[in-house]
């Protein structure tokens, strides 16, 4: 008979504890309460499952690597911003054919911003920005967006996520998007 | 710093955690946000079909003392509900004067045992069928829903949570005083709906947070979400509940398409009022329609008229007003002429003849001159069906009609209409000329069209026919058949097929890279000759046939399923066998998942409880994981340790496979012993659980059985073939199989009636 699948159960107070003593039990820990989440996020991006995996690996090497002197306050964010970044990276590493959904989804959100865009203060101010916007907006259109072009699923995959059809979900997404214009022009940073 | 796509990547990789966990696969929103629409969903397939299984099946409910029907007229009566396996006697007075034969229940009283206290919640005088029964026992009070004449208790509510933004409220956290603040009963189609809202007491103090709960009380209970109002009385929906506050109306909304209009009737102003009807916009012709109205800016208004509401809104910068007709969904556009015509910014709109239903396309020029398009309405009540697959830059929008045998491609600078389609399928034999088109394509040159092809409307099986037109051609391509769902994929010119178990996570979308492991660098389009078996297939590749394998037989799939309000993943391979599952509310006893038919389908036993009064039981087919939300609410376990799968047609997946089963216990308490039988279209067996165990090898094929002992009776002497019906007599005492068997001559067909006991005796009745 089968058994139960083994329970990620270990806080993540206990998992930085790990990594502050070296203990490379972190690892196996980090790996059973978030592989899953960031082999999705990797996929998300790279799709391919060993582009993926490989991704993953990378994310728990940095991962080792940054804690400490980094103490994030929520290891698995804190290793999903790792893993797209790591999967952004490759993929620009890669040939067009596979940049090409990253590329589109990218392009997406990129439209909202006009062409003639003034430059901004930095990275931070827009995070800052898209932050505000996203908490503004009720959790299921949030929930959307940030699958979208943070995992950077595609449309059918956040419809089978979220119980919705295809075609509800790419109305949402535009609709988000066309809201996140006028919030980006309300804010000063499309001039 | 100028803004790039990378810096704009690098942006998105800033934001919060708490925006990432959020939207992570597991997280508790978006599980809060699959059980609320597996609620509605079940609460409209409940209110529709309840009444009719339940009447098909004659259930008797458990802890029944009197049986509606038994006894009707005047006179008090009693039931029993049990409630932490504790009996708590019910007594109840029926008038007679009902509408049904069975009388009205005019007044109700409950006792409790030692060390509990019970009282049904306040309806300020009247009684319902279904009400909530308030019980505190040490220190802890909470409410089950009980059926008055069965004395069968629904305790959802007790372990129900709901979540809005950051914050889980249990029903312990709601405030006490206000256990039952708003009831309503809903008996229009002979099933009883309740609603209960109630107000949460350790909500933020800015907020008042209601939390609604919906359900029928023979099925599990449903929660339907709650609303957050804000100090300033600004309202959120963490769970799509729209409260129109006048009139005593409300729309239960769910934003991927399920709405529903509920209207009561509060004129008397008390705690417990009728609701005058409920309206189902999912099955009515609003479903593409009011979610998208709900979605935006909109203002709700009553009208002279009985059950019609006039909604105004404003979309693509055009103020828009339109009657609904809540009794059928039905609408008619009764926007100002003129504002129809008027725009706001850079909106344009144009008109488009669609096979003459009329469709307006509400679009705009974006400053890189590419198109997007803001809307689409129609005058026409049916336009509201279609199916908007939208171009965004292209300058187009594709328009699929109702019946999904149109497809439209319209220009938005021109008005111009091309239909795909029609005259495409004229060309197919007449055998399609009332088929559904299911996919539609374009690939290069070509059109592929999927078609329904089941012959038999009662078939369980969907079986599609796909073709291929050549645009330049004309030619009309051969077709293959396809089994259940399927998808077809294009890159560039190329195009794959793929065939798959509806509803189970294999993986998906697949590119041609994940589809073939071969890296084969498509540049065509080539038929993949699926041979029926899911996980393989044959690819024509330059006129050399490739094997292709989509899935290994060892890689895991994963079957989602709703029970009692939980997530439960089952992981398993090719073969069916279950390798591993994710239960995070450790609903499911370890190891108390069994295969019950060498396939795909589970008896699942919840809580490790199976010998005790309140044990729940599951069957669970891994292949159809869409009808998880049937699946909760059947096998309640009824007293005296018995698990009743008598009522398994409440289930669509067993209904069609014409399962049928019981599972009792047997007299002899102490040997924890436990048998059953089930049926199915081929098969009709005999198993055992013992010592917490089900003895699978026990597993006895009754139908050869059968055969053996009409054929050692001599009765088969002469027929060609035996067919059965089984049907199960749930008799108090002795559980038995009524079978109705056939026998077939090429001339003749002899029908008998026989009885199968469960120690393994046929008799002849």
């Amino acid at each position: 008979m089968a058994s139960k699948a083994s329970k990620a159960s270990m806080t993540d107070a206990q998992i930085l504890e790990l990594y502050r003593q070296r203990s490379e039990a972190a690892l196996s820990a980090t790996q059973e309460k978030y592989g899953k989440l960031f082999y999705s996020t990797a996929f998300g991006i790279l799709r391919s499952n060993e582009d993926a995996e490989e991704c993953v690996n990378d994310t728990y090497v940095k991962l080792w690597g940054s804690i400490p002197p980094n103490e994030p306050e929520n290891l698995g964010a804190f290793g999903c911003r790792i893993a797209r970044n790591t999967a952004l990276n490759r993929v620009r590493a890669e040939n067009a054919e596979k940049r090409a959904h990253s590329e589109a989804v990218s392009d997406e959100l990129f439209d909202c911003i006009p062409q003639d865009a003034p430059d901004f203060a930095d990275v931070t101010a827009l995070s800052t920005a898209l932050n505000r916007f996203l908490s503004s907006e009720p959790p299921d259109r949030r929930i959307i967006f940030v699958r979208r072009y943070f995992y950077m699923d595609t449309t059918r995959e956040i419809a089978k996520l979220t119980h919705m059809t295809d075609a509800a979900v790419r109305m949402k997404l535009m609709r988000l998007r066309a809201k996140f214009k006028k919030f980006l022009k309300k804010e000063g940073i499309e001039g | 710093m100028k803004l790039t796509k990378e810096t704009l990547n690098e942006a998105m990789s800033g934001i919060s955690a708490r925006l990432i966990t959020e939207a992570a696969p597991d997280s508790p929103e978006l599980r809060e946000r699959r059980a609320w629409v597996y609620a509605v969903r079940a609460a409209a397939a409940a209110l529709v079909f309840t009444t009719v299984i339940f009447a098909a099946l004659k259930l008797r409910p458990s802890g029944n003392t009197v049986t509606p029907g038994d006894v009707p007229g005047v006179g008090e009566r009693s039931s029993v509900a049990v409630i932490d396996g504790l009996d708590f006697p019910i007594t109840y007075t029926l008038d007679g004067l009902g509408p049904d034969s069975d009388g009205t229940i005019t007044s109700v009283s409950v006792s409790a045992p030692d060390g509990y206290e019970a009282e049904f919640s306040d309806t300020q005088g009247q009684c319902f069928e279904s009400m909530l029964l308030e019980v505190t026992h040490g220190g802890e009070r909470f409410c089950v829903v009980c059926d008055i004449r069965s004395g069968n208790v629904n305790d959802f509510m007790r372990e129900a949570e709901y979540s809005s933004s950051n914050v889980t409220y249990s029903w312990d956290a709601l405030a006490d005083d206000s256990v039952g603040a708003v009831t309503w009963r809903y008996d229009k189609t002979g099933v009883t709906f309740i609603a209960a809202a109630k107000e949460a007491k350790d909500a933020p103090s800015s907020m008042k947070v209601y939390a609604l709960w919906a359900f029928d009380p023979r099925g599990v209970g449903k929660i339907f979400g709650c609303e957050l109002k804000d100090s300033k009385g600004r309202s959120y929906f963490g769970s799509n509940l729209s409260l129109f506050p006048k009139n005593g109306s409300f729309f239960l909304s769910s934003s991927d398409g399920g709405v529903f209009a509920v209207l009561w009737d509060d004129s008397a102003g008390g705690v417990e009022t009728d609701i005058r009807d409920i309206y189902d916009f999912e099955a009515a012709e609003a479903t593409e329609f009011l979610p998208r109205i709900l979605d935006s800016e909109y203002t709700l208004e009553y009208t002279e008229k009985k059950f019609i509401v006039v909604v105004k809104f404003k979309d693509g910068g055009v103020e828009r007003a339109y009657e609904i007709d809540l009794r059928d969904g039905s609408m008619k556009d009764v926007s100002d002429v003129n504002s129809q015509g008027s725009t706001e910014g850079d909106a344009k709109q144009t008109v488009f003849d669609c096979s003459g239903t009329s469709v307006t396309v509400s679009w705009l020029e974006r400053d890189d001159g590419m198109t997007e398009v803001l809307d689409v309405f129609g005058t026409e009540a049916s336009l509201p069906n279609c199916d908007v697959m939208f171009e965004e830059t292209g300058g187009t929008v594709l328009l699929v009609s109702p019946d999904g045998r149109k497809y439209y491609e319209c220009e938005l600078q021109t008005g111009s209409v091309v239909d795909f389609i029609g005259n495409r399928l004229e060309s197919l034999p007449s055998f399609y000329s009332d088929r559904a088109v299911c996919n539609y394509i374009m690939c290069g040159d070509h059109v592929f069209i999927t078609i329904e092809a089941s012959e038999e409307e009662t078939s369980s099986r969907r079986l599609y026919d796909i073709f291929c037109f050549d645009n330049v051609t004309h030619e009309l391509y051969e077709k293959d058949t396809f089994d259940d769902e399927y998808y077809i994929y294009t890159s560039g010119d190329a195009c794959m097929v793929w065939q798959f178990f509806k509803n189970v996570s294999i993986v998906g979308p697949f590119t041609p890279e994940q589809l073939f492991e071969t890296q084969v660098s498509l540049t065509q389009y080539h038929w993949i000759d699926f041979t029926g078996d899911t996980e393989h297939g044959t690819l024509t590749f330059d006129g050399v046939e490739k094997e292709v394998s989509l899935l290994t037989p060892s890689q895991e799939r994963e079957t989602t399923f709703r029970i009692l309000g939980s997530i439960v993943k089952f992981f398993w391979d090719a073969s069916g066998h279950v390798t591993r599952i994710y239960d995070p509310s450790d609903l499911i006893s370890p190891d108390a998942y069994h295969n019950i038919d060498g396939g795909f389908s589970y008896l699942v036993e919840v809580g490790n409880r199976f010998p005790d009064k309140n044990a729940k039981a599951f069957i669970c087919d891994l292949r159809m994981c869409q009808i998880v939300s049937g699946v909760e609410r059947v096998f309640e376990g009824m007293t005296d340790r018995r698990v009743d799968f008598a009522d398994t047609a409440n289930c669509d997946f067993l209904k069609d496979a014409a399962w049928r089963g019981i599972v009792y216990a047997d007299d002899d308490n102490s040997a924890n012993l436990y048998r059953g039988v089930y049926i199915n279209t081929v098969n009709l067996a005999q198993f055992t659980f013992k010592n917490s165990q089900w003895q699978t090898d026990d597993v006895i094929p009754l139908h050869e059985r059968l055969c053996d002992y009409l054929s050692e009776a001599g009765l088969l002497s002469g027929y060609d073939s035996v067919s059965a019906a089984a049907e199960f007599i749930t008799s108090e005492t002795e559980p038995r199989v009524h079978l109705s068997v056939s026998l077939h001559a090429k001339k003749d067909i002899v029908r008998l009636e026989l009885i199968y006991r469960l120690d393994g005796q046929f008799e002849i009745v």
